[in-house]
């Protein structure tokens, strides 16, 4: 059972290279999030209301379209009133921190330390889906995407599990964002059209997610 | 004739893949790397500030972005015809150390650790970083842990940023250190040195004293005697941010030394239809395939290479180790130097050293006077050239040398930008450890599945390959498949690891 009533610290972490087409597309989020938070908030605390006890049910698996994705999120909508209802949930106030970072593994499970959430943002390459396709996943049933893995470092599952074994404080929730990417393999600051007309839903959704 | 093809099964379909030829007699006839590359840096850049660089450059890598931060800088003091003052060469240095601490500690525990301190034939669940900890002590888990995150405190304090750094301008550094700020990263060394001789008993309780292991080091299956290339100060002693590029031959004799700014007389890059990769190699010897040998110009850079072109270490207890690793691998020449070593493991015990040297290096820069003064940049007045400037500048990044090159208008607006970053140094050899490594495993058509994995791993992982800035990166733990195909491309078998496993 999660704590009901504790202060409530999320990282949202962009993940990704800003220069190099959509692979930049998690940290532009985590930018645009970030504003975003501080002119709606003024501050760093935001009052939020969660599910307690039962993990958000969606997005355990690539296959689902972005729009089930989507419905599964709206029935666990934590702005909603349905999500303040007694019984299943709990209000809390908390702070969000937004975070850029370039490479995944332990790097990456090192950023999280300290923090009750994570909501992490990437681009992945499953060349299943259409280009701009928000897919989103909750730890453990989490994928490879294009930056929780790197050549120079472990990967994301095994960098949790390394951290949880030397008694690292990590969120006990890691959601994932990953936004199937068209190009990234050129350098360039701008995302590709699809992803491109993606982004505002991308942001708005997790926005909401985080009640701001 | 018979293909096999290794790819990574995740997202990178068709990335990073490794295919072996066999020949009619079902031996090994080739083996190819293929990795495709980055795009459009170049243009990318054109038309920018050439002050931005040392911020965008470091926006390439993740897993490096402080080597091209360095690189970029050293380029830019050349390209603006301005020498920093003392204290900002000793600071950037000291950030550089730091870095070095936190790469080779990641590789050696995470990455090529394994191996040994688990054992190669463990089981992949077990042979990993979780496994290393398990062995060595949880006390040990945490240490790795603290020493990476002490030294990014380092680097975010000196850098102004943890990520991508931006305390690196042509003529010096952006900020001075405090003495409260010294005295930490004072601190911080000495802990930095504790770790590193700790990792090096480590090595040498759990590695040399172990038969098996020192085996396999010294087996054939891991040697290439090739050009070692690496920087060295005025001594001929290693040095990770600046100096000459020195080459040693296999013998060890010195082939050539230069100045970075040189360096396009020296190396050539090789273009194969097979790939997009570009194998640097040594000009003035040519480009004889992938074979090593005196003349083969196929050259490597690692941290063993650039020990092997060292007469020595400037750090006491680095050099003691020096001399433990050349006295145990191999013997002096009649000048005094060491001959070099070709065993490609011991690669692993030299990241080690290294890994103290970065460590007691930090500590004296951290003592040093100069490196407190507040005199950090000297201020250019524009480039250096009337109509067009060059700044050329290079450092020993982790996994080999760094260089970046620009060339700009009189404004300072960049022209052109050639990088050859580490990791491409060593796709020549690389390409023939793998070779080799596959051939051990394949003979005659019979395939030996137990291991060939692993060993094909091993066998690249030593070189610590970051193929995000070169190439697009690939997983971690590197799934894999193997495709054993016929001459109608038919599957006959397929060896598959999954990241997971």
């Amino acid at each position: 059972m999660e704590n009901n009533n504790l202060v409530s610290k999320t990282a949202v972490i962009g993940i990704g290279n800003s220069i190099l087409s959509d692979d930049s597309v998690g940290i532009k989020a985590v930018k645009a999030l970030e504003s975003m938070y501080k002119a709606a908030r003024g501050s760093q605390t935001y009052e939020g209301c969660r599910k307690v006890g039962v993990r958000y049910d969606v997005g355990t698996g690539i296959n689902k379209s972005n729009q089930e994705d989507r419905d599964n999120l709206d029935n666990h909508d934590i702005r909603s009133n349905k999500s303040r209802y007694i019984g299943g949930y709990a209000s809390r106030t908390g702070t969000a921190e937004f975070i850029e970072v370039s490479s995944g593994g332990i790097n990456l499970m090192e950023y999280m330390a300290g923090f009750n959430r994570a909501v992490i943002i990437d681009a992945i390459v499953t060349g299943k889906h259409k280009a701009g396709t928000v897919l989103k996943f909750i730890y453990p049933d989490i994928p490879f995407t294009k930056n929780t893995v790197s050549t120079h470092d472990i990967d994301l599952p095994a960098a949790l599990e390394v951290g949880r074994y030397l008694g690292i404080s990590l969120p006990s929730e890691i959601i994932i964002f990953a936004v199937e990417a068209k190009d990234t393999v050129n350098f360039s600051e701008k995302l590709t059209e699809d992803v491109e007309n993606a982004f505002v839903g991308l942001v708005e959704e997790i926005k909401l997610m985080l009640n701001f | 004739m018979k293909k096999i093809s290794i790819d990574p099964i995740t997202r990178l379909e068709g990335h990073g893949k490794i295919d072996i030829f066999l020949d009619d007699e079902g031996n090994v006839q080739n083996t190819y790397f293929i990795v495709p590359e980055l795009r459009g840096f170049e243009q990318f850049c054109k038309g920018r500030l050439a002050e931005d660089m040392p911020v965008l450059t470091n926006r390439i890598c993740g897993v490096c972005p402080e080597a091209h931060h360095m690189a970029s800088v050293k380029a830019l003091d050349r390209l603006f015809g301005v020498e920093p003052p003392p204290a900002a060469k000793k600071i950037r240095e000291l950030l550089y150390m730091a870095f070095y601490v936190t790469d080779h500690t990641t590789h050696f525990y995470a990455l090529g650790g394994p191996d040994f301190i688990v054992g190669p034939d463990a089981p992949p669940s077990e042979r990993n970083v979780l496994g290393v900890i398990r062995k060595v002590g949880l006390d040990i888990g945490k240490e790795v842990i603290e020493t990476r995150a002490r030294n990014h405190r380092v680097i975010e304090m000196i850098g102004g940023r943890g990520v991508h750094l931006s305390g690196g301008l042509p003529g010096g550094w952006s900020k001075s250190l405090s003495k409260e700020e010294l005295d930490e990263i004072k601190f911080n060394a000495k802990k930095n040195i504790d770790f590193a001789l700790f990792s090096l008993k480590i090595f040498d309780d759990i590695v040399l004293k172990n038969p098996v292991y020192k085996e396999l080091i010294l087996s054939d299956v891991y040697i290439h005697k090739t050009y070692y290339m690496g920087t060295v100060d005025e001594k001929n002693r290693v040095n990770f941010y600046d100096g000459k590029i020195r080459v040693i031959d296999p013998e060890g004799n010195e082939f050539v030394k230069y100045d970075s700014s040189d360096y396009a007389k020296h190396i050539a890059e090789r273009v194969e239809p097979w790939t997009y990769l570009k194998y640097p190699y040594l000009k003035n010897v040519g480009w004889k395939g992938f074979v090593d040998g005196p003349e083969s110009g196929v050259y490597s850079c690692t941290p063993l290479s650039r020990l092997n072109v060292s007469d020595r270490i400037a750090t006491p207890l680095a050099h003691e180790n020096f001399e433990k690793m050349f006295n145990t691998l191999s013997v002096k020449r009649d000048d005094g130097r060491y001959k070099p070593i070709h065993h490609r493991l011991a690669t692993h015990w030299a990241r080690l050293i290294e890994l103290l040297y970065a460590s007691e290096h930090m500590l004296e820069l951290a003592n040093d006077g100069e490196t407190a003064s507040d005199e950090v940049r000297i201020i250019p007045n524009g480039v250096n050239g009337s109509q067009e400037a060059v700044g050329i500048g290079s450092v020993e990044a982790p996994r080999g040398t760094l260089t970046h090159h620009y060339v700009s208008d009189e404004k300072g607006v960049i022209k052109k930008v050639n990088l050859i970053v580490g990791t491409t140094n060593n796709y020549a050899p690389m390409t023939m450890s793998i070779k080799r490594a596959a051939e051990k495993l394949i003979k005659g058509g019979e395939v030996v599945k137990e291991g060939l994995l692993n060993m094909i791993e091993m066998a690249f992982r030593l070189y610590d390959p970051c193929l995000s800035c070169s190439t697009h990166s690939l997983p971690g733990k590197m799934p894999m498949i193997v495709k054993i195909m016929n001459n109608n491309g038919d599957v006959l078998e397929t060896l598959k690891r999954n990241s997971w496993d």
